[in-house]
């Protein structure tokens, strides 16, 4: 049998990457960033004029070609 | 050996259509309580590819396996999922030859399902999230205990807020497919902002 070495929980330090350093690191262009940012600002948008959690789950996508993993 | 990126987790998922909405909670939670997630999305096929799931495994400090819907694959002919399990296996042998450097988590929807499934890990529990958003947010916050993390309303708020805005960013992606490696970003991003500006989710 397997040694049982699997983690229930951890504790994080507290020094971690600032947000800036993760959004670097993420390597999307700056037009695309706009362009995200645009479309959050639409749902908040909705999200004010009432219109938030029309649905429960996500209504639209497919499977990945490599679905089956 | 690749550096440990401090804050990264390595996320052994499945890809398909009945996972979204966990996959999505999964991106929202962990850059809400300032870890990133990272996956094998993006990683081509290719005698090179295991090599890269294993330096990408590598790289990560922790790593949770949700195998809640190892199950067959319908499509004919009807076969079981072992990207995952391999996948764990992988880190479980890494874990065992370097302790400081990663740390695993299991994860399941179902109390027990896992002693049916892989009777090798018993006497070990895995995290269960009960197949819900809410209840995988949750036990996000159970398994990465920190001083700053946000409570789980907040949590929930923010993963509400991404789902209003997947048909957008899929639209933007020019695809349906949630797992692609470009609308994996885009939820990064997404989610790295609703976590840096709380002003998204005011009132909520």
């Amino acid at each position: 049998m397997m040694e049982a070495v699997m983690a229930l929980s951890v504790q994080l330090p507290d020094k971690r990457p600032s947000y800036d350093e993760m959004v670097k690191r993420l390597r999307i262009p700056k037009a695309r960033q706009l362009k995200l940012l645009a479309i959050m600002d639409e749902t908040r948008a909705r999200w004010n004029a009432g219109q938030s959690d029309v649905v429960d789950s996500i209504q639209t996508g497919v499977d990945s070609e490599s679905a089956a993993r | 050996m690749p550096p440990v990126k401090p804050n990264a987790v390595f996320l052994n998922i499945p890809y398909d259509i009945d996972f979204q909405d966990l996959y999505l909670a999964y991106v929202v939670g962990l850059y809400q309580l300032g870890l990133e997630p990272l996956m094998t999305t993006g990683i081509y096929g290719g005698e090179r590819r295991l090599d890269r799931i294993l330096a990408l495994i590598q790289s990560c400090r922790y790593s949770i396996h949700d195998l809640s819907r190892v199950e067959l694959n319908a499509v004919p002919p009807a076969t079981p999922r072992f990207n995952m399990p391999l996948e764990l296996g992988l880190t479980i042998t890494w874990a065992k030859m370097h302790p400081k450097r990663h740390s695993w988590f299991l994860w399941e929807s179902t109390p027990r399902r896992l002693q049916k499934s892989m009777s090798d890990l018993d006497g070990t529990d895995p995290n269960i999230h009960f197949g819900t958003p809410e209840g995988l947010l949750s036990e996000l916050r159970n398994a990465f205990v920190g001083q700053d993390a946000p409570p789980l309303h907040k949590m929930l708020a923010a993963y509400r807020f991404l789902r209003d805005s997947v048909a957008s960013i899929l639209a933007d992606a020019g695809t349906d497919n949630l797992y692609a490696a470009s609308v994996f970003k885009a939820l990064c991003f997404a989610s790295l902002k609703a976590a840096q500006n709380p002003t998204y989710l005011e009132g909520r």
